[in-house]
């Protein structure tokens, strides 16, 4: 009887607590039951229509979309490409594309919705495994196309071709650029509203934990399989060096140069399995408070996730956050609608996941609620600062009993994935609320560069209300520590 | 004879610079443990005599069994490992017994001791065997791979297994790609069990019987068997014993190699250069085809024929379907194409000597032979015998050949074996050796008075037997002086970890964070096929609770019977002998089990139902992973679900489904269950409890599951069926390329177009094509056409630069290479193909035309050039022409043309 009670307490208490569903709530995409829309890409045309290409090669326009309990129309824009997973809808007027051995790019000459015309932008050499995926492209500041392409597995029946585990770019003129070595399984890539290209990893062999990454010309990601190609000659950065297997990644750059470390670390089963599309949040707020943010798909966890970034000390890092879990399946792609909802593109064929679905398409729409959240984790000489979406309540963010700290590193080694290696649990000494309750300073005893630093402000209550937050972990990968403020002297 | 080279056997055996390795087994003990375990591992209870209870305890390894002895080892072997076993193998556990004698002496009695254990089932045969650089790499690959290097230290790095030996030699360094593994700090290195120096042990054909069945030699178990067939054993033994090459001989009867390929594109003669050779052997007549698979196999057979008088000979073959034989790389019998059984023959004149011979052979369908014979002076037509036939292959030569046994000697050897008390540790076959009394030594319970003395004094003593235990002899007399803790009742647990750490279970598995594969020889474990299944696919499972998590019944077929749930792991489950550890079983369950948890859910029909709809793909999707009654999953091969209720017990099952991550945290099994709540709603209402217990009940059916929900998908999904207008679908083509784009029509006459390389590859008619290779699971097959009438157009590219009408033409690799444009639509939304040779732009429409009697396939060419050309030829089925260009009137050249196919 007692035990009834409390399970009675319990649920209630659990009932009053925000969900995710209360701020951002998911919404199908009715397409017609008959047509197997495993998404391989997402792109929104000029006049607003989704365009979705699927794995099976065929190419999508979607009507009716935004509209909700709508059918939705499909009309069959192209057929035969070559599993097809990005697409960028061009200012040239040409509609771009990556099957699995070329760039292409394609148009539709007399407006009826159906492609005319395809061309050849770039060759790219494939040996005929199914794990020879190309990704993107997406348009670079100067013009250029970027895309990366997955390391094989097995077999390779028309023999090892080159570049597979490298970012590419392409030149307008269609030269072909290979830029970044050492990725694996690069399911997303995507340029920053400032120009800078960045790319999601799988974890794997040589590859510690899922990661997001800035790509920049020369650099190595950590993952052997292709590297031979760095000793041709169309490679312009040098051998990397052959790679320590089992070195905390911290010091591999030590040992080799050209180690990139990561933006941010996803930690494993923590923050999803399989990382792949993201979208900067450009829609100015209309979306929510994250203007300006990263969102990135889980295609195991079947979520979406938020990440913030800062610039420390010429190296790209910050923090990732839950966002929103609970789609149908193997989120692999987003793209904004026209309405700024957030479209989500589906499919588990192959790699197993959460979810009950096949395939699907989903929209996710802000209810106009704005969630206590942890909006931005910075670090800062002495600790991290945390913006938050609401005033805090000052008596529980200003107790450093609030939060709980711990920090933890990967190992570079040829093992599938990386415990988290060498941990510990800085202090938080002090934790300082600003004057307008929307910022928490944090000291800490303990920072260590090159580890994630895993925060769980369990404590914190909203200034109104005292809810909780709504996701109270926060995972910001220290990769750089900010150089402490020089006096200004004068 | 042997006697005056005695003492310099061991100077040159240990001249070799082996490392000095301590035994065991990886990982770190405590001394106690280790010292109890010494005590096993040492057979000590053998001369000393215990309780039986502390017998049983520490399970003790008695030597090999030497019944064989003589034929299995070298006698020079045998002498300098008996004059100084510490010197000759570093870190056996086989104890010098010949320590206390002047040195005279021990040479002496090592001599007679050599003679009479090489009478044991010898003489040892010394005569070189072949070996092939295919099997000592296979064999090197199999070393590697099988699970020996857990335990023995590895001779190759990891990264050095990426590429061939021959890579490796003829690689320049700075093509090589090195990912040495550094070691761990605070690790301590592998403890390898020591091989000794093989090469000057044993021959190939003792070694492989020994790695095929080591227990028949080693009952004890330390040494299990891995399951290897002959193949494979005898593949080990050539790379272990590839020091031995000596030079390359002459073998009796014919080498060859076998290829797995259809041909039927390559008929009349295979071309077998370009193709994989799947194995390599060795044939004595040429009467019987080695062992092949039934269909699309050939035979390339390679060597020399013998011929004592000069003459006019006459070669036959007799084959199902085509072969050739050649003499001195002239073709002799063309026995060309498929056919059934048919013999030819030719001449040819031949002077007295060898002369090289090659016979290819290869088989489409149906029946299969293939008989060679000859004919000649004083030689009546006959097949060849073997000693006429003979091939060339390194000669790995094992020691000692020339040995006698001195019968004398042997005697006097038999007499110090029984006097030295080998009796206690080795079998031996003779039986009146075999049953005398245990040695006379003081019982285990007395040692404690004398616990640094005896066996492990410093200096050693004659007729004493002197260990070499390294860090262990310490722990070892601290437990002599109290052996208490050896009569203190060990947990089940302990139990346990004593027989893990026993018989080596720790070099692969952990158990409660103990142990496991030691960190430098994780890159060793692999996955068959390369299939991305993570380290769950590569790295055998931590054994954290067996009892509680297998059933008893299932640990037995594992230990006992070869039982295997993950058959894509390349490291191989060994067998200990079912003697050796028959209490495991019951022990982990006396460690692990949880009595009482183990009830099994209700079953019902309606149970299964729903089990069958969570499981499928509108469910928890499990078989995107899971393979199920042999029915591939639709992604990586994980564990079959039709034998998990017969390998695991509920309670587990239920843990595992709760929150995999709590059982493995690496684990990529998705938990569905988040917060409680199923992402199926319309089954028991989300309830994730029910959920589990329906799927209980479902795998209950093992083989006889009914099929879940897309699953097996019938071929007819997949089938792509051209009725009002073109259709196009880009796949990975077999013999044409990766990047193919199939065209169907529904004239029913279709094509494949390679666009890699800019060419139409194949035509033909009726049924169009069926994309399950590419449309399901991680996809990716080797593509073909559905259809019949399957026309391959000629290889290589249709338009070339040539100097005149007789020029070779080039191969897709020559000159310069067609460039894919992409593609446009006519306005029935046939393809239009545009690539380019040069600054020549070609646009080539296939589309078929419907005729009285079939179809033909038309390709409507237009070629435009910023200048004149008189040098571009075309080439289709039908021969080559000459593409004649005029000018357009806007500065630039054309031409059209159409070809039409007729097949």
């Amino acid at each position: 009887m007692v035990s009834s009670i409390l399970l009675a307490c319990a649920t209630l208490a659990f009932a009053d607590d925000p969900v995710e569903a209360d701020y951002y709530r998911i919404v199908d995409v009715a397409v017609p039951e008959e047509l197997v829309f495993e998404v391989g890409a997402i792109a929104l045309l000029e006049d607003g229509r989704p365009m979705v290409a699927t794995r099976r090669g065929q190419v999508w326009i979607l009507e009716n979309a935004y509209e909700a309990g709508a059918e939705v129309v499909c009309k069959l824009y192209t057929e035969g490409l070559q599993e097809p997973l990005g697409l960028l809808v061009h200012p040239d007027g040409w509609i771009y594309t990556c099957q699995r051995g070329e760039v292409s790019r394609m148009r539709d000459v007399d407006g009826d919705d159906v492609m005319d015309q395809l061309e050849t932008v770039a060759d790219i050499g494939i040996s005929g495994n199914y794990h020879e995926y190309l990704f993107g492209p997406r348009l670079g500041a100067d013009g250029d196309l970027w895309i990366t392409a997955n390391r094989p597995f097995g077999d390779e029946p028309f023999g090892r071709a080159p570049w597979r585990g490298f970012a590419l770019r392409i030149s307008t003129d269609g030269k072909v650029t290979p830029t970044c070595s050492g990725l694996r399984s690069p399911a997303g890539i995507e340029v920053a509203p400032w120009g800078d290209a960045f790319y999601t990893d799988n974890q794997g062999e040589w590859c510690g934990a899922s990661k997001l990454s800035h790509l920049e010309p020369g650099d190595f990601h950590g993952h052997p399989w292709g590297i031979e190609s760095c000793k041709l000659a169309a490679w312009e950065y040098g051998y990397p060096g052959d790679p320590p297997n089992g070195m905390l990644m911290p010091l591999v750059p030590d040992v080799i140069p050209s180690f990139k470390l990561p933006a941010v670390w996803f930690p494993y089963d923590k923050m999803g399995k399989s990382p792949a599309g993201m979208v900067w949040d450009t829609t100015g707020g209309a979306f929510g408070p994250f203007a300006g943010q990263l969102f990135v798909s889980d295609q195991h966890h079947a979520s979406v996730m938020r990440v913030f970034l800062e610039e420390v000390d010429g190296h790209w890092q910050g923090a990732c956050f839950p966002f929103r879990y609970g789609f149908q399946c193997g989120a692999i792609r987003l793209a904004w609608g026209s309405d700024q909802s957030l479209l989500v593109g589906m499919t588990n064929r192959g790699w197993g996941g959460r979810g009950n679905s096949p395939w699907g398409l989903q929209r996710l729409q802000w209810t106009g609620k704005v969630p206590f959240e942890i909006h931005e984790m910075r670090a800062t000489p002495d600790g991290f600062e945390l913006v938050f979406t609401q005033p805090v309540d000052a008596r529980t963010a200003s107790d450093p009993k609030s939060y709980a700290l711990e920090s933890y590193t990967y190992e570079l080694h040829e093992s599938y994935g990386s415990d988290e290696m060498d941990r510990a649990e800085p202090t938080i000494t002090s934790a300082t609320v600003s004057e307008d309750r929307r910022r928490v300073r944090l000291a800490v005893d303990g920072l260590r560069a090159g580890y994630v630093h895993e925060l769980h402000a369990t404590g914190v209550r909203a200034a109104e209300g005292g809810a909780p937050l709504l996701h109270a972990e926060a995972y910001y990968s220290l990769i750089r520590r900010p150089a402490p403020a020089t006096s200004r002297g004068d | 004879m042997i006697g005056a080279k005695a003492c310099a056997w061991v100077a040159a055996l240990s001249a070799t610079g082996l490392a000095l390795v301590p035994t065991g087994a990886s990982g770190e003990l405590r001394s106690r443990d280790e010292a109890e375990l010494a005590l096993g591992e040492g057979n000590c209870f053998a001369c000393h005599a215990a309780a039986d209870e502390l017998v049983a305890r520490v399970q003790p390894a008695p030597g090999p069994d030497l019944s064989q002895v003589g034929a299995r080892v070298a006698p020079t072997y045998l002498g300098a490992f008996l004059e100084d076993p510490h010197a000759t193998k570093p870190g056996t556990r086989m104890p010098d017994l010949l320590a206390g004698f002047p040195d005279e002496e021990r040479c002496s009695i090592a001599l007679r001791l050599a003679h009479f254990l090489s009478s044991l089932g010898g003489p040892f045969d010394a005569t070189p065997t072949s070996g092939y650089a295919a099997e000592i790499e296979e064999g090197r690959q199999l070393f590697h791979e099988v699970g020996c290097v857990q335990c023995h230290a590895p001779q190759q790095e990891a990264w050095e297994l990426e590429y061939t030996f021959r890579e490796l030699e003829e690689f320049d360094a700075s093509e090589l790609v090195r990912t040495t593994r550094e070691p761990t700090p605070g690790v301590a290195p592998p403890r390898d069990v020591p091989l000794g120096e093989l090469a000057s042990k044993t021959s190939v054909d003792e070694l492989a019987r020994f790695l095929a069945d080591p227990l028949a030699v080693r009952p004890a178990g330390r040494m299990p068997s891995l399951g290897l067939t002959d193949d494979e054993a005898h593949d080990i033994a050539v790379y272990l014993l590839r020091d031995q090459a000596s030079g390359v001989e002459h073998f009796p009867g014919l080498a060859y190699e076998y290829f797995e390929a259809p041909f039927v594109n390559e008929v009349p003669v295979p071309d077998f250069d370009v193709l994989d050779v799947e194995r390599v052997g060795t044939v004595t007549d040429m009467l019987h085809l080695p062992e092949h698979r039934d269909e699309e196999f050939g035979f390339r057979y390679r060597g020399f024929v013998r011929v004592e008088t000069p003459g006019e000979y006459t070669f036959f073959t007799s084959s199902d379907d085509g072969s050739r034989l050649s003499i001195d790389r002239a073709v002799v019998v063309r026995n060309d194409g498929p056919h059934g059984m048919t013999e030819e023959s030719g001449q040819v004149a031949l002077t007295a000597g060898r002369h090289a011979i090659t016979v290819t052979y290869f088989e489409i369908t149906g029946d299969d032979a293939l008989e060679v014979r000859w004919e000649g002076p004083g030689v009546e037509k006959a097949p060849i015998s073997s000693s006429h036939l003979s091939h060339l292959a390194a000669s790995l030569r094992p020691p000692g050949g020339g040995f006698r046994v001195h019968p004398a000697l042997a005697e006097e050897g038999r007499a110090y074996f029984a006097e030295l008390g080998c009796v206690a540790c080795h079998t031996t076959g003779d039986a009146t050796l075999d049953a005398l009394p245990r040695p006379e030594a003081p019982a285990f319970d007395a040692l404690r008075d004398d616990a640094g003395g005896g066996c492990l004094a410093d200096e050693p003593r004659a007729r004493v037997p002197h260990f070499e235990l390294g860090e262990r002899r310490a722990a070892l007399v601290a437990l002599l002086r109290d052996p208490a803790p050896l009569t203190t009742p060990q947990h089940p647990e302990q139990r346990v970890a004593a027989t893990m750490q026993r018989f080596g279970c720790t070099a692969c598995h952990s158990r409660g964070g103990e142990g496991g594969p030691h960190p430098d020889r994780r890159a060793y474990f692999y996955i068959k096929g390369g299939f991305d299944i993570g380290d769950e696919g590569r790295i055998p499972p931590a054994l954290d609770e067996p009892g509680a998590k297998l059933r008893p019944a299932w640990l037995e077929r594992v230990l006992f019977d070869g039982g295997v749930a993950r058959p894509y792991m390349a490291t191989r489950m060994p067998q200990f002998g079912a003697d050796n550890l028959r209490g495991l079983p019951a022990l982990f369950v006396a460690a692990d089990g949880k009595p009482g948890d183990a009830a099994e859910p209700p079953f019902s029909l309606e149970a299964v139902e729903n089990g069958r709809r969570v499981v499928g793909v509108r469910g928890l999707g499990c078989i995107n992973c899971h393979t199920l009654a042999g029915h591939e999953s639709l992604g990586i091969p994980a564990v079959d679900l039709a034998r998990l209720y017969d390998r695991l017990q509920p309670d587990w099952f239920r843990r595992l489904l709760t929150d995999p991550i709590a059982l493995n945290m690496n684990t990529r099994m998705p938990e569905f269950w988040v917060g409680g709540k199923s992402p199926v709603e319309g089954i028991y209402d989300g309830d994730p409890d029910r959920q589990i217990d329906a799927m209980w009940s479902y795998f209950s059916l093992g083989n006889a599951m009914p099929l879940p929900d897309g699953l097996v998908v019938p071929d007819e999904v997949y089938e792509l069926r051209p009725t009002d207008a073109p259709v196009l679908c880009g796949v990975f083509m077999k013999d044409v390329s990766p990047r193919t784009l199939v065209v169907g029509f529904p004239e029913q006459t279709h094509y494949a177009f390679d666009v890699q390389n800019s060419r139409l590859a194949k035509l033909w008619r009726g049924r169009f094509f069926n994309t399950r290779g590419t449309w399901q699971g991680r996809a990716g097959a080797l593509e073909i056409p559905a259809g019949e009438n399957v026309l391959d157009l000629p290889a290589g590219p249709a338009f070339a630069r040539l100097a005149d009408a007789e020029s070779a033409w080039p191969d897709a690799a020559d000159g310069e290479a067609l460039r894919a444009l992409g593609r446009s639509f006519d306005e029935a939304r046939r393809p239009v193909f545009a690539y380019a040779l040069g600054d020549v732009t070609i646009e080539e429409r296939p589309f078929p035309e419907v005729v009285p009697g079939g179809t033909k396939m038309h390709r409507a060419f237009r070629l435009t050039a910023p200048h004149a050309i008189d040098d571009l030829w075309f080439r289709g089925p039908a021969g080559r022409r000459r593409v004649e260009f005029k000018p357009r009137g806007d500065g630039r050249f054309e031409a059209t043309f159409e070809e039409v196919v007729e097949w």
